[in-house]
C-alpha cells in the first residue's frame, strides 16, 4: 500500500489541531467568565460568587494545561509535514507566532500562577487584577493566531521574490482584510462556549436536585452572556460571509451547496445535500424554497452563485465545506433558539423549574465546541487546494518526508492524545460530580509524588527541629 | 373555568414571541440590511439586559 504523505500530513494536522481548538477556545470563554465572576464577588460580597469561581477555576486551570501543550505540538508540526509552507510564509506568520508568547503566553504565564494559587495569599484586588491579565492574555494570543490564519485565507502587505514570501507592509500583513472580522467572530465563539458549557452543568445540578442555589446562578449568568454573545455572533457571522464572499469566493460557493454558475431565481436553502465532485451536480438535495434568497443574497428573488464559477482544479470538496458550514450555522439556530425561550422563560419566572428546558440546555453543553470545530472545518477546507489563499497550494507546501514517517508521528499523537482527552474527561466529570462545596481555595498539586514529599520535608523539619510548631 | 382563558393567552404568547424571535434572527442576519441588523442587536441586546436585570436575581424566580 502506497502512503500518501499530504494526505498523512493534513490528516495529521486535522486531527491535531481539532483537539487542540477545543481547549483554547475554553480557556477564552471561562477566562472571561471566571473574570465577571470574581468582579461580582469583589462588588457583592456574595460567597455564591466566589463559590462558582473557586468550581470553574479548577476546571480552567485543567483546560489552559492542556491547550499549552496541544498547541506546541502544532508549531513542530509546520517542520514535520508543511517544512516547505514553514520555509515560503515564515517571515510573514513567524513573528505572529513569536509575538504570541511574547506578549500573551509571558502575561498569562505571570499571572496565571496568582489566579490559581493566591486566592488566599494576595490581596482581592491584586487577585482580581491577575484574572483580568490571564482573561486579557487568552484573548492577545488569539489576536496572534488569528492574525496569521487569516494572512493565510487573505494576505496582504507582501511580494514574492525568488519563491519566498517577502514583507513589504507590517501593518497590512497583520491588519489583513479578514482578521478585523475574524477575530471577534472567534471571540465571541468562545464566549458562547464558555456560556453554555457553564449554564449546562449548572442546569445538570438543577435537574439532579443538587447545589441548587449554585446552579441557578449559574445557568442565569451562562444564559445571560450567552444571549448577548449568540445575537452579536449572528450579526459578526453575517459581515464575516459578506468579507468571505468577496475575498474566497469558492469557499462560500462550497459552503452553500450550489454548483451551477447562478441558482434558480429565487434560490432555495440547502439543508441537506449528497454531493457529487466529478460531475459537477448533487445527488441529492434537502431544501427550503426561497430561503437561500433571502438569507444569502438579502433579497427575495437573489440567485446564488455555485462553484462552476471557480476552474475545477480550484475547487475544495463541497461536501467538506458544505457539511462544516451547515453544522456551525445549525448550532447557531439551535443556541438563538435557546437564548430565546431563555428570555420568554426568565419573564415567566419559570427559568430553574422547566425540567424540559433544563435538560435541552444539559444536551447543549458542547454545542459551542460542536460549532467551533465546524467552523474552523469550513474556514480550512474551504482555502484548498490553497495553504495561502492564491500564492501556494497544500500540494506544494509538504515536507519531503516518507509516507510511513508520517504514519508513525499519526500513530503517536492520536494515541498521546486520546490519553490527553481521556484525562481531561475523567478529571472534569469527577470535579462536576464532587459539586462546588468540596472546590479547593486553589488549584491543587494532585498526586502522589507531591504529598510524599510534603511529608518527608515536613517529618525531616520535625526531626530537626522537634520543639517548633508548625 | 380559568385554565382555558390562561392557556390561550398563553398560546398567543407563545406564538407572538416565536415571531419577534424570527424577527431578531433573520433582521441579525442582514436579511433587512445592514442598518436594521445594528438596530435590531442594540434592541435585542437591551431587551435581553432589561429582561436579565428585572428576573435575574435566583430569589424571583422558580
Amino acid at each position: 500500500m502506497k502512503l500518501d504523505p499530504e494526505v498523512l500530513a493534513r490528516v495529521q494536522f486535522a486531527f491535531t489541531v481539532t483537539f487542540h481548538i477545543i481547549f483554547p477556545t475554553m480557556s477564552i470563554g471561562l477566562a472571561a467568565f471566571l473574570m465577571v465572576i470574581e468582579g461580582l464577588w469583589l462588588k457583592t460580597k456574595d460567597p455564591v460568587y466566589l463559590e462558582i469561581y473557586r468550581f470553574w477555576m479548577g476546571i480552567f486551570a485543567m483546560g489552559f494545561g492542556v491547550g499549552v501543550v496541544t498547541g506546541i505540538v502544532l508549531s513542530f508540526e509546520f517542520g514535520l509535514g508543511f517544512a516547505k509552507f514553514a520555509q515560503i510564509a515564515g517571515p510573514a506568520i513567524g513573528p505572529s507566532i513569536g509575538l504570541e508568547v511574547l506578549t500573551a503566553f509571558f502575561l498569562e504565564a505571570g499571572f496565571l500562577g496568582i489566579m490559581l494559587f493566591g486566592l488566599k495569599r494576595v490581596g482581592p484586588k491584586l487577585h482580581f487584577f491577575a484574572t483580568c491579565m490571564v482573561a486579557l492574555g487568552t484573548q492577545i494570543s488569539a489576536s496572534w493566531i488569528l492574525s496569521a490564519n487569516s494572512w493565510m485565507q487573505t494576505p496582504d502587505g507582501i511580494a514574492i521574490e525568488n519563491g519566498r514570501v517577502v514583507v513589504t507592509n507590517w501593518l497590512r500583513v497583520i491588519h489583513n482584510p479578514s482578521w478585523l472580522v475574524r477575530l471577534p467572530h472567534m471571540l465571541l465563539a468562545a464566549f458562547i462556549t464558555g456560556s453554555f458549557f457553564v449554564a449546562g452543568v449548572g442546569a445538570w445540578y438543577l435537574l439532579c436536585g443538587k447545589h441548587e442555589i449554585f446552579g441557578r446562578r449559574t445557568v442565569s449568568l451562562g444564559l445571560g452572556f450567552a444571549t448577548v454573545a449568540v445575537a452579536c455572533q449572528l450579526f459578526v457571522g453575517d459581515l464575516l460571509y459578506g468579507r468571505m464572499l468577496h475575498y474566497q469566493p469558492s469557499k462560500m460557493q462550497a459552503a452553500e451547496g450550489f454548483w451551477e454558475e447562478n441558482s434558480a431565481s429565487p434560490a432555495p436553502y440547502n439543508w441537506v445535500i449528497i454531493p457529487d465532485q466529478t460531475n459537477q451536480r448533487n445527488r441529492f438535495t434537502l431544501a427550503t424554497p426561497v430561503l437561500g434568497s433571502l438569507w444569502l443574497t438579502h433579497s427575495l428573488k437573489g440567485r446564488v452563485a455555485g462553484l462552476k464559477n471557480t476552474p475545477r482544479d480550484l475547487q475544495p470538496t463541497m461536501g467538506m465545506v458544505f457539511y462544516g458550514f451547515h453544522t456551525m450555522f445549525i448550532v447557531a439556530i439551535l443556541m438563538f433558539f435557546i437564548v430565546g425561550v431563555s428570555l420568554w422563560l426568565r419573564v415567566q419566572k419559570r427559568l430553574f423549574s422547566t425540567r424540559w428546558f433544563l435538560r435541552a440546555l444539559v444536551i447543549m453543553t458542547p454545542s459551542g465546541f460542536i460549532a467551533t470545530i465546524a467552523g474552523w472545518y469550513t474556514a480550512e477546507t474551504g482555502r484548498q487546494p490553497w495553504v495561502i489563499w492564491g500564492i501556494l497550494r497544500t500540494a506544494d507546501a509538504i515536507s519531503p518526508v516518507p509516507g510511513g514517517a508520517m504514519l508513525a508521528t499519526l500513530i503517536a499523537f492520536v494515541v498521546i492524545y486520546a490519553l490527553f482527552i481521556t484525562a481531561f474527561l475523567v478529571f472534569a466529570f469527577r470535579m462536576i460530580r464532587r459539586g462546588p462545596e468540596d472546590a479547593p481555595d486553589h488549584a491543587e498539586a494532585s498526586g502522589s509524588l507531591v504529598n510524599a514529599l510534603r511529608t518527608q520535608v515536613m517529618d525531616h523539619a520535625a526531626a530537626t527541629h522537634p520543639g517548633e510548631g508548625r | 373555568m380559568s385554565a382555558a382563558p390562561f392557556s390561550a393567552r398563553r398560546a398567543i404568547g407563545v406564538v407572538l414571541a416565536t415571531l419577534l424571535g424570527f424577527f431578531f434572527f433573520n433582521a441579525l442576519l442582514g436579511v433587512f440590511g445592514l442598518s436594521v441588523a445594528i438596530i435590531a442587536l442594540l434592541l435585542f441586546i437591551s431587551m435581553a439586559v432589561v429582561i436579565f436585570y428585572a428576573r435575574s436575581l435566583d430569589r424571583t424566580q422558580s
